[in-house]
């Protein structure tokens, strides 16, 4: 009894209770996964997330990236450029 | 599916500032970590919101991985975004001096946005607490395994297998109630 993580998990209850109550909890894991499984969350907006993706741009010559368009993280590029400014660079 | 090889390539390129790695993780991580939010908040905007605090928390931090599980490590950073947007849902309502509504319910209640529709699956999630309801969504879209949900939460194995055994269960009852 695999889950998509390759554990086994009714031998990991094995450790903490008696195999035939294992098998039921094993059982109740994988039967309420498979309800979360046909429940899919909404997907992020494709668009919003093309933006952020194409973005991010690097800022000088450090491993840092500015969102130049999204709005929601604007607050960074400004947070960005007034430490910089203050650090004199 | 990217293999951990490519991945281990693409943080590689993310640490050394390539715009393309970094829209590469983005692209293969905004679905499970937008569903990770939604399904604990119930809320389309502050999903969007808290997702794009986790891609530029993972900026900022990128460089402070150092191996092992990227999935965990990434899903630690959005496990604490989540709880500081609980906190600051929890000082806003002090501010506000609103009394003795259960906070959980007004965090986790679902308000619809335009053309939103809250289905059945969020709507008996939030009657389970929030501890509960952040392991089930932390097991579900993290995929980490019950080990390294145990080590990230500083646990016993036992007791979080004990919990998520327990909330499951309990949430298939709603569900199929």
């Amino acid at each position: 009894m695999n889950n998509e993580n390759q554990e086994n998990l009714k031998e990991l209850f094995e450790k903490f209770t008696d195999a035939e109550q294992a098998e039921s909890c094993a059982e109740d894991v994988q039967k309420a996964e498979e309800i979360l499984r046909k429940h899919p969350a909404p997907e992020p907006d494709a668009m919003l997330i093309a933006n952020r993706s194409s973005s991010y741009v690097p800022h000088g010559d450090r491993p840092e990236f500015i969102p130049k368009r999204s709005p929601q993280t604007q607050w960074y590029a400004t947070y960005l450029d007034n430490t910089h400014r203050n650090l004199g660079e | 599916m990217t293999t951990s090889n490519g991945l281990a390539q693409i943080i590689i390129g993310c640490k050394n500032g390539d715009s393309k790695c970094f829209s590469q993780i983005v692209d293969m991580y905004a679905s499970r970590c937008y569903g990770y939010f939604y399904r604990l908040t119930g809320n389309n905007d502050v999903s969007d919101e808290l997702l794009s605090e986790l891609f530029v928390k993972l900026v900022e931090k990128i460089a402070s991985y150092k191996g092992g599980s990227f999935d965990g490590w990434l899903f630690k950073i959005a496990s604490n975004i989540f709880h500081d947007y609980l906190r600051s849902k929890q000082r806003r309502k002090k501010l506000l001096d609103v009394q003795k509504e259960q906070l959980e319910s007004q965090f986790t209640e679902p308000k619809q946005s335009d053309n939103e529709q809250i289905d059945k699956l969020q709507i008996q999630l939030t009657r389970l607490d929030t501890n509960t309801r952040e392991l089930i969504m932390l097991r579900f879209y993290s995929k980490l395994s019950f080990k390294e949900i145990a080590l990230m939460r500083s646990e016993p194995i036992g007791t979080t297998l004990a919990k998520l055994h327990r909330g499951l269960k309990k949430l298939r009852e709603l569900m199929e109630g």
